[in-house]
């Protein structure tokens, strides 16, 4: 039964040479059985041995688990693919998946108002699809398709200073304020591309301004 | 929060030991002043390292940054070639005098550079490929961040209480957003 006990090792020892977290991981699962096995034929079985090597196999079958799913392949839908190149291309298909999925995708039709001038926005929202008018006093400005709306309350907290209204048929996804900010403050990373694009939308219209 | 006159009168020199007022820096625009310990710190290298890639960000909201370490004007050129910021949109001056560290109400403390937090925090680095170098300043001081308008207004500071605690780049860009709103023409599409 010793080969058992080698058998552990070596695939520990191999566990160290490689330099991929997942295969390092998964090697030390096998490694783990194979301990396991070993101790529980003994004359006497080694429980503590048995006990603690279930806590690591557990561990490590989580984490490679984690891994994997880290690891899949991210697949955009076509309206997703559009958005994603319109203003999301300095973020990772995947980072875009995170922010997606914590968003809503909405329609608005024709004179729709989104956003109510001194009413406070809870929200912050991109448009997909059509094009909005930001109606300001003695001014009125169009936003296409890729950008944002909502960012100086999102920002600043303050409540808008100017309505905006869809001029034709928009759709557009739409962020909860307070959910999204918590989301990036727990994803620095994240937070940090996230606000790289939104400062980019920001900067280009006060450029036009 | 308005600068305290010793922040805004605090002599900071540059590379050939010109001195000038800290308030000339925000007189124009708002700027980002990022307090550093001493060029030679490891927990400095770490906070350059992860503000470098966010400087175009805050030039591009209108705010001037401003790094100030705590060593000779001789040591500014090493450290500016040690992080590549000789063509980034950022100065690079020293106080050696501590003023404008303590105008800014900044720490400086043994426990803070040698205290078990501070511990942690030179591992961390070192495990992040930092390396440590020869001390280029005061060891004791500990730095921080002010964000200030043009008017002299502070709209964010934060006080580093070791020496790998340091603030968030994306906090220092939100910041510079919302002035760069705040200064947007009242009829613009930003006001949103």
């Amino acid at each position: 039964m010793a080969y058992l006990l080698h058998a552990a090792n070596v695939l520990y020892l191999l566990s160290y040479l490689v330099k991929d977290i997942l295969w390092l991981r998964l090697l030390t699962v096998v490694a783990g059985v194979l301990l396991m096995t070993w101790a529980f034929l003994q004359p006497q079985p080694v429980w503590a041995s048995l006990a603690w090597n279930s806590v690591f196999l557990c561990i490590n079958l989580y984490q490679s688990w984690l891994l994997v799913l880290e690891r899949r392949p991210v697949r955009l839908s076509e309206r997703e693919t559009l958005l994603y190149r319109l203003a999301f291309r300095s973020l990772t298909p995947r980072e875009f998946v995170k922010l997606l999925a914590l968003g809503r995708w909405e329609e608005a039709s024709a004179e729709t108002r989104i956003v109510e001038r001194a009413r406070g926005l809870d929200r912050l929202m991109v448009i997909a699809s059509g094009r909005t008018a930001v109606k300001v006093p003695g001014r009125v400005v169009e936003l296409g398709e890729g950008r944002f709306v909502g960012e100086m309350s999102f920002i600043t907290g303050e409540a808008p200073t100017a309505d905006v209204v869809a001029i034709d048929a928009i759709r557009y996804v739409s962020w909860p304020k307070a959910e999204l900010k918590t989301f990036l403050a727990q994803h620095p990373p994240l937070r940090a591309a996230w606000q790289a694009v939104l400062g980019a939308d920001l900067v280009s219209k006060l450029r036009a301004a | 929060m308005v600068a305290p006159p010793s922040l805004a009168d605090a002599i900071v020199l540059d590379r050939a030991g010109q001195g000038r007022r800290l308030g000339s820096l925000w007189e124009t625009q708002p700027c980002v002043v990022v307090m550093l310990r001493h060029f030679g710190c490891i927990g400095c290298d770490v906070t350059v390292t992860e503000l470098a890639p966010r400087l175009a960000e805050l030039h591009a909201a209108g705010a001037r940054t401003v790094l100030v370490g705590n060593g000779a004007p001789a040591a500014i050129d090493g450290f500016v070639e040690r992080h590549a910021l000789g063509d980034k949109p950022v100065d690079v001056v020293t106080d050696p005098t501590l003023a404008a560290f303590r105008a800014a109400g900044l720490v400086r403390s043994a426990w803070a550079t040698f205290g078990p937090r501070a511990i942690v925090d030179y591992v961390r680095a070192m495990g992040a490929g930092f390396v440590p170098r020869k001390t280029a300043g005061d060891n004791l001081q500990q730095g921080g961040a002010v964000v200030v308008d043009a008017g002299g207004r502070v709209v964010f500071h934060h006080v580093s209480r070791s020496l790998g605690d340091h603030a968030d780049g994306s906090d220092l860009v939100d910041a510079a957003l919302g002035l760069a709103i705040g200064l947007a023409p009242a009829a613009s599409p930003v006001r949103v």
